[in-house]
């Protein structure tokens, strides 16, 4: 039951992931977007991550892709053709997600002997693994110096938008 | 086979009930402002005009459907769809009764241990369906109506999810059912230790679901309709229907929440007269209780302007928020220590 759902799933992300390229609309590649972020966070349920899930959602479509349509739907697009998306840029595009998709293979295939998984099953504990308790704990104490430094850097970033914004504003 | 059959026959009356209740909450709302403005409301169709929701519900399904030739289609035709299913996917984590309502088959479709956290995931896609359909009409004014509407609900979203941590961190779950479970344990709603995050998330949930006076992004007097202005028929009522499935929503996690669900108030005095009420009739005495208040406020308040909505979202409802999650958080430390 869980594999018919989980091929499900990575079959709607692929072809959303493709309609979000291929589409003409801007409008219409975000709604696609939505698509594959829903289909990932069907496939966090699956692994019991039931927090990651949530907050895919909130987080991802309720936040970003809320955001990036108010962007969108502010500007004037005239029809854009399939050719502009097109430039010569797809040549390296083909080489690079091919040798990603030989990266991906060659690892998913031989990647134990890289990594030191370890036994996956330990991980997931009676209380499974993507329980708030476990998020928590794991942020908040082994991984809380990389965590504080990821909100630094982002509260940088948010002081550096208004610094720019307020900027433009006094020059008119 | 039993369970499937259990939760699709509570999915059906769930639906179905609630369907009834968006219907009936239009005619309350005319009929609750009729009075309140000394006048009789709906009184032609059935007694007292019982039969207007139906009346409506019949016209609207029988108009003639417009979609504007300069839209977008596919995306006019879904927007409202978007905007209907989330609003009514968030009952599959409200619980109407305690484990042992509904007869011994448990008031609520499921509780996840994440619940709450999906209600506000849920509620925050339907935002999707508004911004879409304002910019798949093609046209000046719902543009205008779902840039304001979604302005308004990131911002108001902020405020709310942070008050409704402090209920969470006195429960220690994020449960719907712990929550209430949590209330019943300290015997006191959580509206009294909290009372600050009480009213922050009733004003921001006033805000969120685009209502008096926050309606802004309806407002009819500067912007004809707002996000909906070009749609009709059957398509107005899929968003119709969502916004007030929205209200009782909003009122049902306040229920939840802060009011304590399906518990009755004063167990040790009333319990003994009492005990034969079951739990869905606590609850929907309290969510009606928040209905009518959404609908007070509307017949009380002017429409706030853009500038005031946004100074009230960020500079006063945000701080107090984050002061009172701050003092929630060193109370309980301290008394844990």
């Amino acid at each position: 039951m869980a594999e018919i759902i989980f091929w499900s799933l990575s079959v709607i992300a692929v072809i959303f992931a493709f309609m979000v390229i291929l589409s003409k609309s801007p409008v219409r590649s975000a709604i696609s977007l939505i698509g594959v972020l829903l289909a990932f966070a069907g496939l966090y349920l699956i692994l019991d991550s039931e927090f990651i899930a949530g907050i895919q959602i909130l987080i991802y479509i309720g936040g970003i892709t809320v955001l990036y349509m108010f962007v969108i739907s502010m500007m004037r697009f005239k029809k854009i053709n399939i050719e502009t998306q097109f430039t010569k840029q797809w040549l390296v595009a083909i080489v690079s997600a091919l040798a990603f998709l030989a990266e991906v293979v060659y690892f998913a295939l031989k990647g134990k002997e890289f990594f030191k998984v370890g036994n996956h099953s330990k991980l997931v504990t009676a209380n499974g693994l993507g329980t708030i308790e476990n998020v928590g704990k794991v942020l908040y104490g082994k991984y809380v110096l990389p965590f504080e430094i990821a909100t630094v850097l982002l509260l940088a970033a948010i002081i550096g938008t208004v610094l720019l914004a307020k900027r433009e504003k006094e020059k008119m | 086979m039993e369970f499937l059959l259990v939760v699709v026959v509570k999915i059906v009356i769930i639906l179905a009930f609630i369907s009834l209740g968006v219907a009936y909450l239009t005619y309350l709302e005319r009929k609750v402002i009729g009075h309140m403005q000394v006048r009789l409301g709906p009184m032609r169709v059935g007694w007292h005009g019982l039969l207007q929701p139906i009346a409506d519900g019949l016209k609207l399904v029988i108009k003639e459907d417009i979609i504007p030739t300069q839209s977008d289609k596919l995306m006019f035709i879904l927007a409202p769809v978007i905007c209907f299913l989330h609003a009514f996917l968030v009952y599959t984590f409200i619980p109407f009764d305690g484990p042992k309502g509904f007869w011994g088959y448990g008031g609520y479709i499921s509780d996840v241990n994440v619940g709450l956290l999906f209600i506000v995931a849920i509620a925050s896609v339907g935002v999707v369906g508004i911004i879409l359909g304002g910019w798949a009409s093609n046209s000046k004014y719902p543009l205008l109506g779902s840039l304001r509407s979604v302005a308004q609900l990131v911002s108001y979203e902020v405020a709310m999810g942070l008050a409704i941590m402090g209920p969470i961190l006195l429960a220690g779950s994020l449960s719907m059912v712990d929550i209430v479970k949590a209330q019943e344990k300290m015997g006191v709603w959580f509206f009294v230790p909290q009372i600050v995050a009480f009213i922050i998330y009733f004003i921001c949930g006033v805000a969120e679901t685009n209502r008096a006076p926050f309606d802004l992004p309806e407002a009819e007097s500067e912007l004809v309709g707002g996000y909906h202005t070009e749609y009709s028929g059957f398509r107005f009522a899929l968003y119709f229907l969502a916004e007030y499935a929205n209200m009782i929503t909003v009122s049902a996690i306040a229920a939840t929440v802060f009011l304590g669900g399906w518990l009755m108030p004063f167990p040790s005095i009333l319990g003994p007269y009492l005990s034969f009420i079951p739990g869905f009739v606590w609850f929907a005495l309290k969510v009606f209780f928040f209905l009518f208040v959404y609908l007070w406020i509307r017949a009380t308040f002017p429409r706030y302007r853009f500038d005031q909505l946004m100074a009230i979202g960020w500079k006063i409802l945000l701080p107090l928020a984050i002061a009172n999650l701050l003092v929630t958080s060193f109370i309980i430390l301290y008394l844990k220590m």
